[in-house]
């Protein structure tokens, strides 16, 4: 017997052999790419990436070159080359996989090792104690600490009031309850609160349950449901990812519903691959894809479902931003489309480069500012070319992301997501 | 001098190969004759020796669903036309001299007529070529298949380059079905503007035009003829398309009757005086057109609309033929464009050289010139870059 | 190393291995890792680059958006690679003069979708033309599915700016169709970055057609599709795309893009008619007959320009697609007369039978030019790649002696340099190398392309194949 060489990666959650096998180099990724626009070097393209894990399989780099975990840290996980890849390349599942090696691989310092301690195994998975960071944070930004972190000079203050400038004016944490369907009962569903959408865009939640109890769809409470885990995902952290899977298909199948609704397109897109994260835990793998099954965006279900009842008339000129992890993360483009062409008296103008990353991506914010402001003002230019006086959107982390990108640049423009602006239609009709 | 001119007649292109590598051994010079229509370009005198081509004729390969047709250099454009037209296709090329160039004149001298605006250029046209070299050999570039990319594209060097780095003996072309229908309209205008605005919009309007070309001779008028060709339908939308461009800018449209051909055989016709072309940036035209307009011995303009290749012949007294020509050789090169002296009368041969400026990348093509014909044998005084 | 980052700013030079590492493939199967990369942003970087590797004796490999299926941008004697990247604006667009100015690192789409307002495109259109450059475009000469009837990319350019290898910047050309004296801008398109590095490309725009018909037909066999395409020219028909499938490479597309391709069908061909609207309807009526009477069993015309888009991504995605069959592919270029179809598809067929490997074909029919797709795996050991080649070279061979070519659109790179003797005799190699010995006597330019070089092209000593 010989003896098996040792594994270049630390643990079975490196990125497959079999998924990077489907990459044929073709490059057709490469324009796709918001880092490759911006840095235009083959390291920060997909087809780069891949071919990093790859060399890695090869024993030709380790798992722990820094280069390597610059590159992949420079990933957005946008995933718009997943859309672009005649190929069908699983790009996010092999991203996600190397973000988890080089967390293993990597020594970290012990402040960074802190801060990713009380980011994702604290401040996340606890509602309560993200809606005390966010109401504090709020209310530093409203006593102008922006301008006094800014001044202090410092890189880390600076990143700090950056932050805060992409959080909204108010919190609006709220809790839902069961809320019972409008005339004939046409489906029944549970929905995801969110740690975010819950603790900064709780009106959002609230928005979206009544838009589908106007359209016949029971929305029950659930208890004990958690944050989704996409966040420790993107990062890496998959232990603590599969932690809250866990948690959370538990919460959920204590309740009977056909669809587990989610309004914030990157944890839709998450909770979709439970199956994936969990393939390999025997007690879990069945579970989470039964459950993974049933997740629906939003937008997707009532799309799907159809509006049994029109909304009321708005004036404005509004131009749709497809969420990345709707768009190229679900694949779901036709559905929000069309709710937005259904409110009666929008002017609908079509937003050039709408299926590009906005920079938001996830904590892209904190940890690449530079790349994500080159990424957000190309954004931000697009969106003023339209002349909309309204950017519609469904993922909080682009509503945050655009809205500060457009203050910033001077601009008066709204940003709202799709259900609230249904919600104000409803209301207006 | 010219008494002791050797005449050699080759009957393939290994013979061809031999009668240059003597020539290049005893530093002979030598001229390529085919038909000899276009022998007023360049500087030329009287050379050592002259390889007629006329023996290297006849179509060599013909495979009408394959749209290409393989044929000797020596043989006549008109003649290959007609072993084409038997089987329903035409070579897309109209250059002028129509009766008598040959193909490998008019490859060598890049020559074309008004076709361009539909089927393109020489160039374009040219998929491969066989080439008797000074050191004996014999090369072929290109291919016969219509798609090509197999080393270096020799081809476009030899279009144009007048015989200074070799004798093209075979030629393959890609050709096309002759079209069922064909119409066209020939329209007079009072200002010159009118007739290059009416000739851009047809050039850039839905409908393809085979040739439209714009033409001032005799009188102050302006002419435009346009001519279609290809399915009915699209036939009578061009011509419908190109009246009403006509019209909408106080032009009169009339049936089209030889125009084209005229226009075309404009090089043919200038014995006397000078004739200048020019290419040009195609918006570039009109402006050069009015300049050549107001000069004093304009006797004809001819502009091919869609390609932005300009002809003006110059005719009477000597002094003004050169100052204008000269004129509008430097009004080319101020547009963005190039020009040269393609034809003029004997007594202003040494006055006026067809290339009196240097292309850039001179030095590139003196370099191939030198590594082709290390003796510099081959077609003295045609080169634009000597 | 440290020579290029003083002179050029620590920005614009790579040196990291798992940097090197990165620039080391294109799209094809050849490798090499370069010993630099450098990142240019403007003509005068690209002058002083050239100058340095010029007096350091170093081979300079330009590279596009690394797309390329012969290896052209692989630095195979290793040196310096220059990637366009980040020259990639449009420097012009003339509307009256009909001509875009560009740079090299601009994708070709990106000019056609810009141009797009002024009821303009860019012909050539590669299938992988939402990522490759124009700079690619002319070093490969590329062309596409529509060049059937509007030619390839040296047809559309009329002018560029070079560097040569001594850093010697050089305008050839502009906006005017010809230039006197020889054609450099003819001879320059289609050299594979051996002759210099483009910085500066002036193109032909031309008028979007006012519409089009799109038909998909599919055949029992490829031998019923092939006829067809022969019947359909012997009718005096030119349409300006006839693009044919197999049932192989069917699947891999339907699997991708859900072009709506029967999966049953043994051929497919995809063919467009352009042109003013007139006319446009009663061609498709011609072609969809001279389909139905060569046993098509289903005839689909797109109705719209969504369809349409359709059909077509399935067939530009048809290469990048073959990732779902198969985790690699050596995709082949060879030419033949129109008229041969039928005897070649049967022999690349067997090849693959005898090297025991799958083949799809993606092609186009229109102009003779075959894209069999030889499937692989590399980690089934090199015995995968070498039968992959072994059976791309028999249909090679069969290509030239059908009278054919070895590249019609791809190159001829590190891939095929090696089989140039097959289809060009010494005498026609040298003439090449003259030109080549014109622009870079020093053999700087990309070097180990196009030409055989002894040390790889031992094992090739064909003898010279007669025509």
């Amino acid at each position: 017997m010989t003896a098996t060489p040792p594994l270049p990666y630390p643990n079975a959650d490196a990125p497959s052999q079999d998924l990077i096998a489907a990459c044929v180099h073709c490059g057709f990724c490469l324009p796709t790419c918001p880092t490759y626009a911006v840095l235009g070097v083959e390291m920060d393209s997909p087809r780069g990436r891949i071919r990093l894990m790859k060399t890695v399989w090869e024993h030709r780099l380790g798992a722990d070159a820094p280069g390597l975990e610059d590159h992949i840290s420079k990933c957005l996980d946008c995933r718009a080359c997943e859309t672009a890849c005649p190929s069908g390349v699983e790009y996010g599942k092999l991203v996600e996989g190397a973000r988890s090696q080089i967390v293993v691989a990597r020594p970290r310092s012990p402040i960074e090792r802190l801060i990713r301690a009380a980011a994702f195994e604290w401040l996340l998975p606890h509602r309560r104690a993200l809606g005390t960071f966010a109401t504090l944070s709020i209310a530093a930004k409203r006593l102008g600490m922006g301008s006094l972190l800014r001044a202090t000079r410092l890189g880390v203050a600076r990143r700090m009031a950056d932050l805060l400038d992409l959080l909204p004016a108010h919190s609006t944490a709220t809790r839902s309850a069961t809320i019972s369907a409008r005339g004939t009962r046409r489906a029944r569903v549970a929905m995801l609160e969110g740690c975010v959408m819950g603790s900064v865009f709780g009106e959002t939640n609230a928005a979206t349950a009544r838009v589908l109890a106007r359209n016949g769809v029971e929305v029950i409470a659930t208890v004990d449901q958690t944050c989704c885990g996409a966040l420790h995902a993107h990062a890496g952290e998959r232990e603590l990812a599969r932690d809250l899977a866990r948690r959370n298909i538990a919460a959920f199948e204590q309740v009977t519903a056909d669809a587990v609704i989610v309004n914030a397109a990157g944890c839709g897109a998450a909770m979709k691959e439970y199956g994936w994260l969990l393939k390999d835990d025997p007690a879990w793998s069945a579970r989470a894809s039964a459950f993974a099954a049933k997740v629906k965006d939003a937008t997707e279900f009532l799309g799907d479902l159809g509006m049994s009842e029109r909304p009321g008339t708005l004036h404005a000129r509004v131009t749709w931003d497809d969420p990345c992890h709707l768009l190229h993360g679900q694949k779901i483009r036709d559905q929000p489309r069309a709710l937005l062409s259904a409110i009666p008296g929008l002017e609908v103008v079509p937003l050039a480069e709408a299926d590009w990353c906005c920079g938001s991506a996830g904590t892209y914010n904190v940890t690449q500012p530079d790349l994500a402001r080159s990424i957000l003002e190309r954004k931000v230019a697009n969106i003023v070319r339209t002349g909309a006086d309204t950017v519609v959107t469904a993922n909080p982390g682009c509503l945050m992301q655009i809205q500060s990108g457009l203050r910033q640049a001077g601009h008066k423009v709204r940003v709202v997501h799709l259900m609230d602006l249904l919600d104000e239609a409803y209301r207006t009709g | 001098m010219s008494a002791t001119v050797t005449r050699a007649i080759p009957a393939d292109a290994a013979e061809c190969a031999r009668v240059l590598a003597d020539a290049a051994r005893d530093r002979r010079t030598v001229r390529i004759r085919g038909s000899g229509t276009k022998s007023y370009i360049g500087d030329i005198a009287p050379t050592d020796i002259e390889i007629g081509t006329s023996r290297l004729a006849g179509v060599i390969d013909h495979e009408p669903a394959d749209l290409t047709v393989t044929v000797g250099a020596g043989m006549r454009v008109a003649d290959v036309a007609a072993v084409l037209a038997r089987a329903g296709q035409f070579l897309p090329l109209d250059p002028p001299h129509a009766d008598e160039a040959t193909i490998g004149g008019v490859i060598a001298a890049n020559s074309n007529g008004v076709w361009r605006a539909r089927y393109g250029a020489v160039r374009d046209l040219l998929i491969g070529t066989r080439i008797a070299l000074a050191d004996g050999t014999v090369a072929r570039a290109g291919g016969r298949v219509v798609k090509n990319v197999a080393g270096y594209d020799l081809d476009k060097v030899l279009v144009g380059s007048f015989g200074t780095l070799g004798v093209i003996v075979e030629a393959t072309f890609k050709v096309l079905p002759v079209p069922a229908a064909s119409d066209g309209l020939v329209a007079r205008f009072v200002r010159s503007a009118d007739a290059f605005a009416a000739a851009d919009a047809v050039i850039r309007g839905a409908s393809r035009v085979e040739a439209c070309v714009v033409e001032r001779s005799e009188g102050p008028a302006w002419r435009l003829a346009v001519q279609a060709r290809g399915s009915a339908p699209t036939v009578k939308r061009a011509v419908d398309d190109a009246r009403r461009e006509v019209a909408a800018r106080q032009g009169k449209s009339n049936e089209l009757g030889d125009e084209l051909g005229q226009m075309r055989e404009l090089p043919a016709r200038a014995i006397d005086g000078a004739l200048v072309r020019a290419s040009l940036p195609l918006a570039a035209s009109p402006a050069f057109a009015e300049t050549a307009a107001r000069l004093e011995s304009l006797a004809a303009l001819v502009a091919d609309a869609a390609s932005g290749v300009v002809r003006v012949h110059l005719l009477g007294d000597d002094e003004a033929v050169i100052r204008d020509a000269e004129a509008l050789l430097l009004a080319a090169r101020v547009v963005g464009g190039s020009g040269r002296i393609e034809r003029r009368a004997e007594q202003l041969r040494s006055r006026l050289s067809t290339w009196p400026t240097r292309p850039n990348g001179d030095f590139l093509m003196r370099r191939i010139k030198d590594s082709f014909d290390p003796a510099g044998i081959l077609e003295p005084g045609r080169s634009a870059f000597a | 190393m440290r020579g290029l980052v003083a002179l050029l700013g620590r920005e614009k030079v790579l040196g990291a291995r798992e940097d090197l590492l990165l620039y080391e493939y294109d799209g094809a199967v050849d490798t090499a890792t370069p010993d630099a990369v450098v990142l240019p942003e403007s003509t005068a970087d690209v002058a002083a680059l050239a100058r340095f590797c010029h007096e350091h004796r170093v081979p300079i490999v330009p590279r596009g958006a690394g797309t390329g299926l012969s290896g052209g941008a692989i630095p195979v004697e290793g040196g310096v690679v220059v990637s366009f990247a980040r020259m990639a604006r449009i420097l012009e667009i003339d509307v009256p003069n009909l001509r875009a100015v560009v740079q090299p690192g601009l994708i070709n789409l990106h000019l056609s979708t810009a141009v797009a307002p002024h009821g303009l495109y860019f012909v050539p259109d590669p299938s992988s033309q939402k990522a490759c450059t124009l700079g690619g475009n002319v070093a490969e000469n590329s062309g596409g599915p529509h060049t059937l009837a509007y030619g390839v990319t040296t047809n559309h350019v009329t002018g560029i700016e070079i560097v040569l290898s001594d850093g010697t910047v050089l305008r050839l050309g502009g906006k005017a169709v010809e230039d006197e004296g020889y054609d450099l801008v003819g001879a320059f398109v289609g050299s594979e970055g051996t002759l210099g590095l483009v910085t500066e490309i002036t193109v032909k725009l031309t008028p979007l057609p006012e519409d089009k018909r799109t038909v998909m037909a599919a055949f029992p066999t490829m031998d019923e599709a092939s006829e067809t395409v022969s019947a359909i020219i012997a009718a005096g028909i030119v349409p300006s795309a006839i693009e044919m499938m197999d049932q192989l490479a069917t699947q891999a597309v339907e699997a991708s893009v859900h072009a709506g391709y029967p999966l049953d069908a043994g051929g497919i061909l995809l063919l467009e008619v352009d042109g003013p609207r007139d006319g446009l309807d009663d061609a498709r009526a011609r072609i969809e007959k001279i389909c139905r009477d060569h046993l098509a069993s289903e005839v689909r015309v797109a109705s719209g320009a969504l369809e349409r888009e359709r059909l077509w991504a399935g067939r530009k995605g048809a290469f990048a697609a073959m990732g779902r069959l198969s985790p690699d592919y050596y995709v082949q270029d060879g030419v033949i007369p129109r008229t041969r179809l039928p005897d070649i598809l049967r022999l690349v067929k067997d090849a693959g039978v005898r090297h025991r490997l799958r083949v799809a074909n993606v092609f186009h029919a229109g102009d003779g030019n075959l894209h069999p797709l030889i499937l692989f795996d590399s980690r089934l050991g090199p015995d995968e790649l070498e039968r992959a080649k072994a059976a791309g070279l028999e249909i090679l061979t069969a290509c030239v002696e059908a009278g054919g070519s070895i590249t019609g659109e791809h190159g001829v790179g590190m891939e095929k340099n090696c089989y140039m003797p097959l289809q060009f005799q010494p005498s026609d190699l040298a003439a090449m190398r003259r030109l080549k010995d014109a622009f870079d006597p020093d053999g700087l330019m990309n070097p180990g392309k196009i030409f055989p070089t002894p040390s790889r092209c031992r094992e090739f000593a064909f003898a010279s194949t007669a025509r």
